[in-house]
């Protein structure tokens, strides 16, 4: 895996690439491609999130409990893991939903920028 | 310092531009006068309007002029005073987007603060200009319907005469009608008020810019009308801005943990990427919203003899009739 200053590059850049696509999906020429993703997203949000979210929360009971790591080793799989599932949730419970739900979005926002603080502590502690 | 000052001056020149992009060729943006109807600067005509208003009265039914008193008494509503008031004629330049090419209407809708829908209907006569006719509805009734006589000058189009009906469940209840007239600027005749407005003032380029400059900030910052104080764009979809910006933190964050992590999992590359998916349902939802809820102008249309559709005569649609063959096509 990249070093993480050359990781971080690589993040900058899928950043500006997706600033690119959302103002190219605001455009009138991205309504075509609105339009037939419209009725994908959604299920392609459910499954991505639900897999994941199950993933990251079975990764933090075997970090905190099976490997006894304690809450510090379970803390960021298990935000990780919440947050998904928010995102899971956030189409439901009349699937295939197309309008996202506000509360489940801002509670998958707060675990992934709480998600980002915690790495950024762990690898500061790392550096130490 | 070097880049301080070349950004400034870039700063400078935008803001120039800015306030010189609206100029009109024949009518000077910059100057604070109106312009006169001679654009040479040797003006010999200037146009005042002179409105007068008419009440239905509840016992004869018949419409009566509303004399405004010859003194003010306390109580008397401000509007009844100022009912019969001379001001500036009104004069648009000769290309403006609401002008029509030939025969047909417009219209443009949107929502004011109190959830009313307001939908303003354009008729414009076969040879094109400025609209002739203009119906109000609120919430799918009429409730003013206005008639223009336009004058073509060299300038653009004097507006000669506007009367505006009033109209409540059918029922002509008011009108105002506006007359211009010329004014010679050298004969001096006429209400005191216009005096100032009888020749352009001088304007050197320094107060053109200024002028340009304090007209620009001005109008983008001056509060604008109470019922359209708020973009409907912005508190219609606050529920949907709200989704995007959480769904925009979501992928932000888990940018931030990728780039932290000391090893990058497939299970936090495919939250990732379903924040990326979460992020387009979001965009999606926000620009339905917000086209949803824009001032919405429908296509022009119409047919060759006038605005309204066939079962009566279209002239009369023109000069501002409420009868329902007029106003019916447009009832929503």
């Amino acid at each position: 895996m990249p070093r993480s200053p050359d990781r971080r590059w690589v993040a900058l850049w899928l950043l500006l690439f997706v600033v690119l696509a959302s103002f190219v999906l605001a455009t009138p020429w991205g309504e075509p491609a609105r339009r037939t993703m419209r009725p994908w997203l959604p299920r392609v949000v459910v499954i991505v999130a639900t897999i994941s979210g199950i993933g990251q929360l079975v990764t933090s009971l075997v970090a905190g409990v099976v490997r006894r790591g304690g809450w510090r080793a379970a803390q960021l799989p298990l935000l990780l893991g919440i947050s998904a599932l928010f995102m899971a949730l956030a189409f439901f419970p009349t699937p295939p939903a197309t309008v996202p739900r506000t509360p489940a979005i801002v509670g998958a926002a707060l675990c992934a920028l709480a998600a980002a603080v915690l790495q950024r502590r762990a690898r500061k502690r790392a550096e130490l | 310092m070097r880049h301080r000052i070349a950004i400034a001056s870039l700063a400078a020149v935008t803001l120039l531009v800015g306030a010189c992009e609206e100029r009109d060729g024949a009518a000077n943006r910059l100057a604070t006068e109106p312009a006169g109807a001679d654009s040479g600067g040797a003006e010999s005509v200037h146009y005042l309007a002179r409105g007068t208003a008419a009440v239905l009265d509840p016992r004869t039914h018949l419409l009566r002029n509303v004399a405004p008193p010859s003194s003010a008494p306390s109580g008397v509503s401000a509007s009844i005073v100022a009912a019969t008031t001379t001001t500036d004629a009104m004069q648009l330049p000769s290309a403006l987007p609401g002008f029509g090419p030939g025969a047909g209407y417009a219209g443009a809708t949107f929502d004011d603060s109190a959830a009313h829908h307001h939908t303003l209907i354009l008729l414009y006569s076969s040879t094109g200009g400025p609209p002739v006719a203009m119906q109000h509805y609120i919430d799918g009734e009429l409730t003013s319907v206005s008639a223009y006589s336009w004058q073509r000058l060299s300038t653009g189009w004097l507006r000669t005469r506007s009367l505006l009906r009033a109209v409540k469940g059918g029922t002509l209840y008011g009108t105002y009608t506006m007359n211009t007239y010329p004014v010679q600027s050298s004969g001096g005749s006429g209400p005191a008020q216009p005096v100032r407005l009888e020749r352009v003032p001088p304007v050197g380029p320094f107060e053109r810019v200024v002028g340009g400059v304090a007209y620009a900030l001005a109008f983008a910052l001056a509060p604008q009308d109470a019922s359209a104080q708020y973009s409907p764009a912005f508190s219609a979809c606050r529920q949907q801005w709200l989704k995007y910006a959480a769904a925009a933190a979501v992928t932000v964050g888990y940018g931030a943990v990728i780039v932290d992590a000391p090893v990058l999992t497939p299970l936090v590359a495919m939250q990732f990427a379903g924040s990326l998916a979460l992020l387009a349902v979001a965009e999606d939802s926000l620009l339905d919203c917000v086209l949803a809820n824009q001032p919405t102008r429908t296509a022009f249309g119409g047919g060759s003899g006038g605005g309204a559709t066939g079962g009566g005569s279209s002239s009369d649609c023109l000069e501002g009739s409420y009868a329902a063959h007029c106003t019916t096509p447009f009832t929503l």
